[in-house]
């Protein structure tokens, strides 16, 4: 999925903010229901809340990462 | 806080010293590579920033320490940006890397594209982007963060969920493939 443009990103944000308010379990009908008008809409919010659950899965910024040692010179 | 309504930061900065050196003070304990920086340090160095700024007036406490963790933000950054350039400087500095202290730096690069897309998120969503800044930044609580934007807690955690989707997707959209997406995990 590629960057997110600005319009994207505000054309996306209320369905967002009504995604992430519901249970995980019922979020496959309420994708359904919007893919019954809107099928690019439907999928490209499915992949986010995709990604929503990988990033919660891995702590996403929920603290201070472990970044690997800088290497020397090859 | 109504007492600082319309004031500049001259007397902003005083009142509110003590919130600002907790909010360093915890900062530096985040990142113990920037220790050396010193509480003191980064207070002042925030104060001379928004002194220059040509006697800004911010309406009330909330728009103010959201203006402090944004300066406060940007010395980080330029910290980083400083010492990766001393870092280029030569086969001494590169061989510093090694030590311990340097492993506490992490990777540099990581958290300048996540300066970068933190950003552009605020020209598209300012409020998000100040809630990842307040939290992950400054280490405010969801509570805190809470009560200084006057909303629920539960409006917070789905802003800070849905600021951190954008971010996330924007770093796994980096040319790199993703890579420092995961690293802030």
């Amino acid at each position: 999925m590629p960057p997110f443009s600005p319009e994207r990103w505000r054309a996306l944000s209320p369905y967002l903010d009504e995604a992430l308010g519901i249970t995980s379990d019922r979020r496959a009908g309420w994708i359904a229901a919007i893919a019954a008008h809107d099928l690019t809409l439907a999928a490209d919010l499915a992949a986010l809340l995709a990604e929503h659950e990988e990033l919660k899965a891995s702590h996403f910024l929920e603290r201070l990462p472990d970044w690997p040692t800088p290497k020397l010179i090859d | 806080m109504n007492q600082h309504e319309n004031v500049g930061p001259d007397d902003l900065f005083g009142s509110l010293y003590a919130d600002l050196r907790g909010l360093a003070r915890r900062e530096l304990k985040r990142q113990p590579s920037f220790a050396d920086l010193g509480v003191t340090s980064v207070l002042h160095q925030a104060y001379l920033k928004l002194a220059a700024g040509g006697g800004a007036i911010f309406a009330d406490r909330p728009q103010f320490v959201a203006y402090t963790a944004r300066v406060m933000r940007g010395l980080i950054i330029d910290e980083i940006r400083r010492r990766q350039s001393q870092k280029r400087g030569g086969l001494f500095h590169l061989t510093a890397l090694a030590t311990q202290h340097e492993h506490d730096l992490a990777d540099p690069r990581a958290m300048m594209q996540l300066n970068d897309a933190l950003d552009a998120l605020a020209t598209v969503d300012p409020d998000l982007a100040e809630i990842i800044e307040l939290k992950f930044f400054r280490g405010i609580s969801f509570a805190e963060i809470a009560a200084i934007r006057g909303v629920s807690e539960r409006t917070v955690r789905r802003d800070w969920d849905k600021g951190r989707l954008y971010l996330h997707h924007a770093l796994s959209s980096e040319p790199a493939g993703g890579r420092d997406a995961a690293v802030l995990a």
